[in-house]
């Protein structure tokens, strides 16, 4: 990480705290060849005091966005859309912007615009709502799996870089936050010359990870109450349960859009969601050790799209 | 340019005088101009963007971010669309302009959140001068009106429902019995109060002791009754709410709190505390939301009050009534007889609140609330001793307007005169007049039960809310359309004791029961010591 970097990140740290949201602290192993996912749900169930219970199968499309000159990928950022689709029943769409982990940093930062329903673009002259170009954008990335060439995909790709122009100096949160990041480098000018590169898909099977009240008791821990709509159901039947982090299991595929290469990608992701964000980095770090001890793990720093812009351009 | 509208229908925020400054200000050739509405919308939306004019920006939650960019996409697309503004469009751009100078009150607010030894001065020569600055040459009478707006919703029936109508809106979950959750202490106010949470961390509400547990509770709702939106506080006696402690916090026991409060705010709150204990098994097998709380401390009190804080309205700063051509809305000049009749000295406009309401649906709507209508139904304040009092039955006097020579003049003090209430006349004030005759029996008798006054306390306040009514009535010479009876030398004994004797509260009534009194003057200096 260069020293402009590490300076930025220094200076937006206090002010990521103090807003209590826009980041969050993660940690990424590379996931086994040799291990089917369902043999590594097994062997995480029950890690010492540390158990995981995985209660859902999402599937996400991406569509990450850079300039020719790739300045978000030189500069550790990557910005998406994402299509999530969970259990196969609720669906919804998120624009994001975030950073790269390091040996470093632990935090990562994350600006979300996390409604899209009510931003639309105009196509011959018809108001078409943003989620359902994406849904265009993703259906036939779908249908035409590895090499999606036909007019109607880049038509939709086009109303996205038409959305970008026409909002780059507007109030959406990524594009407010890259223009803060630096204003000169990140011009509304360079934020125009944003298109989509690279597409693909996740299918991501998530869990909680949670100690029990016998654990926390003794190691006289809080527990981890949050309210009724951010608490997930799992811990509201099971209130002895601590909830800690969530975990992911990533199974992804993306195409580079310029020369449709394609790559996979799959890797186990925790996220720390304890109430007390220092004891929750303490207990991640126990957890970061159970994993390379016993599993053999891994850990690993670069984003998807970092890892995949690597591997394909 | 030229443009000129006629404003036929009703809009939440626009009024006519606002147009030039709007079209000054977001309008370019008859269209919103996008780099205008963005300039705003970038201020309000932009959590990296933390000061404005070198002052440290109020925060601007989730829920009110998403607000405004539900109505800035609105705008822009009227704007890309180079549709010609219409009273329509104006009223958004209003809207937002309101939500933006809200928050700029509210980010000065925050710098000061004490009265300045110059504020306390003027809220005491306004006091004093309140009598003569309030007589009213008699004019003509013209049947003014105003319509639905974000500060007023006029009601037909069931005037004593509508503090219920807006709770449910809210999504407010009071109950009988409660528990709350210790979130943190408070600093402001001039009242003891706390920061907590409801059993399902959702909502919040402010826990708050003193002379105004009963007060806010009864004049919110008479607010609620004429059709302001206001907010909701209620009253609970015997242990009927439990605070617990869930040891995460920086208080985590009675002793704690009790030592933090009189450190803050200089108040014992020890004869207000009933029991403490732990949450045990039993109580969680009665109200499993307790389950998570066993083994928790806890404490219940003889008498307080809670305030909702629901997650669905989102409190933003004053609703601006200085500001915007707002004082010249029929609903806010009119007000001040609203707070006379009520007794409300504490006029100030940090008392005033704009809130962004979610309706559960993603959909939001702005609402003007009169907040923290407390210091009412009785005040004495003293210039000398710097004290300050409220609630004191027999500080609050049977009549309220007076008939004198060609003037109605108001008997009451206040202690700030916005614009709108300096600059009023005798039909903004007969307007409300109106309003206030239309309170029949039935809703004085249920805004006053629910504040929980003990039975001679309520009885008296009731002669006498009915009292200056008639007061008001007949000084604008209106026909009372639901006469009330009353009796200014009531007389209310019990048990051979007699309480109330020729319409006057005669002894401290069950001071274990009632810890701040209802005839000891001796109240708070917190905020208003001189």
């Amino acid at each position: 990480m260069g020293i402009r970097k590490i300076f930025l990140v220094l200076l937006l740290l206090p002010l990521f705290q103090s807003f209590g949201q826009g980041v969050e602290t993660q940690r990424k192993f590379a996931f086994p060849q040799s291990v089917t996912i369902q043999d590594f749900v097994t062997n995480t169930e029950n890690l010492s005091e540390f158990k995981s219970h995985y209660h859902s199968l999402n599937l996400y499309y991406d569509l990450y966005l850079d300039n020719e000159n790739k300045d978000l990928y030189n500069m550790g950022y990557s910005l998406r859309f994402r299509k999530r689709i969970i259990n196969d029943s609720i669906v919804s769409y998120t624009f994001q912007l975030k950073d790269e982990i390091s040996f470093e940093k632990d935090i990562r930062m994350e600006v979300e615009e996390k409604e899209l329903d009510f931003y639309r673009v105009k196509d011959e002259g018809e108001w078409i709502r943003l989620p359902d170009v994406l849904d265009k954008i993703f259906n036939l990335y779908s249908t035409l799996s590895s090499k999606p060439d036909s007019n109607l995909f880049f038509h939709q790709l086009k109303l996205i870089e038409k959305w970008i122009k026409i909002k780059a100096n507007g109030s959406i949160a990524p594009f407010q936050r890259l223009r803060y990041i630096d204003s000169l480098t990140f011009d509304q000018n360079k934020i125009k010359s944003l298109k989509p590169i690279l597409i693909g898909t996740s299918f991501r099977k998530r869990g909680h990870i949670y100690v029990d009240s016998v654990y926390t008791t003794a190691e006289k821990l809080p527990f981890n109450r949050k309210n009724r709509n951010k608490t997930p159901d799992f811990f509201k039947l099971n209130t002895n349960y601590n909830w800690l982090f969530e975990s992911s299991i990533d199974n992804s595929t993306f195409i580079y859009l310029k020369n449709n290469k394609s790559v996979k990608i799959k890797e186990y992701e925790v996220e720390n969601k304890f109430i007390n964000a220092q004891k929750g980095l303490d207990l991640l770090k126990k957890y970061e050790e159970i994993m390379v001890k016993r599993l053999g793990l891994h850990i690993k720093y670069d984003s998807k799209y970092h890892q995949s812009i690597q591997l394909l351009q | 340019m030229k443009i000129s509208f006629s404003q036929e229908k009703s809009y939440p925020f626009l009024l006519d005088e606002q147009i030039p400054f709007l079209i000054g200000n977001y309008i370019e050739d008859s269209c919103v101009s996008i780099s205008h509405l963005r300039k705003t919308t970038d201020l309000l939306t932009n959590i990296d963007i933390t000061k404005v004019n070198g002052i440290p920006l109020a925060k601007r939650r989730k829920a009110f971010i998403r607000h405004v960019k539900h109505l800035s996409e609105q705008l822009e697309e009227i704007a890309l669309d180079k549709i010609n503004v219409n009273d329509s469009i104006l009223n958004l751009i209003s809207e937002l302009e309101h939500l933006k100078l809200s928050i700029i009150e509210k980010s000065k607010t925050n710098l000061t959140p004490f009265p300045t030894k110059k504020e306390k001065k003027e809220i005491v020569i306004n006091s004093l001068k309140s009598e003569k600055r309030m007589q009213y040459p008699i004019l003509p009478i013209s049947s003014i009106n105003t319509n639905n707006t974000a500060y007023f919703k006029s009601l037909n029936e069931g005037k004593h429902k509508s503090f219920k109508a807006l709770q449910k809106i809210k999504g407010i979950k009071s109950r009988k019995e409660m528990a709350v959750i210790f979130k943190k202490l408070s600093y402001t106010g001039s009242a003891p109060k706390i920061r907590t949470y409801a059993l399902d961390l959702d909502d919040e509400w402010s826990l708050k002791w003193g002379d105004e547990v009963h007060t806010d509770v009864a004049a919110s709702r008479i607010f609620a009754a004429i059709g302001y939106d206001i907010d909701h506080p209620y009253c609970y006696k015997n242990g009927k709410l439990m605070l617990i402690f869930d040891g995460s916090r920086s208080i985590n026991n009675w002793e704690q709190l009790r030592d933090s409060i009189y450190e803050i705010y200089a108040t014992d709150l020890e004869p207000f505390f009933l029991e403490e204990g732990i949450v045990n098994q039993k109580m969680a097998v009665e109200n499993n939301e307790l389950s998570c709380y066993v083994g928790n401390n806890y404490v219940k009190f003889i008498k307080c009050g809670i305030e909702a804080r629901p997650d669905r309205v989102k409190r933003l700063g004053t609703f601006l009534p200085d500001q915007l051509y707002n004082h010249k809305r029929l609903e806010l000049r009119g007000a001040l007889l609203l707070h006379a009749f009520i007794g409300n000295w504490d006029t100030r406009k940090e008392n005033t609140l704009l809130t962004t309401v979610h309706d559960g649906n993603y959909n939001y709507y702005v609402s003007a609330v009169f907040s923290d209508l407390g210091t009412s139904f009785g005040v004495s304040y003293s210039i000398l001793c710097a004290d300050f009092k409220v609630g004191l039955v027999n500080e609050f006097p049977w009549e309220v307007a007076i008939k004198k020579k060609n003037n109605v003049c108001l008997k009451h003090p206040i202690n700030e005169f916005p614009i709108s209430y300096s600059s009023i006349d005798y039909n903004d004030l007969r307007w409300m007049a109106k309003l206030i005759s239309q309170l029949d029996s039935l809703t004085l008798r249920k805004c006053l039960s629910k504040a929980k006054w003990p039975y001679p306390i309520e009885e008296l306040f009731f002669n006498k809310l009915a009292s200056r009514r008639a007061s008001i009535i007949s000084s604008f010479d209106l026909i009372d359309p639901n006469p009330i009876e009353y009796d200014r030398n009531i007389n209310i004994e019990e048990n051979g004791e007699i309480i109330v004797k020729n319409g006057k509260l005669i002894v401290d009534y069950k001071i274990e029961e009632n810890p701040e009194s209802f005839i000891s003057k001796k109240g708070r200096k917190r905020n208003y010591g001189y």
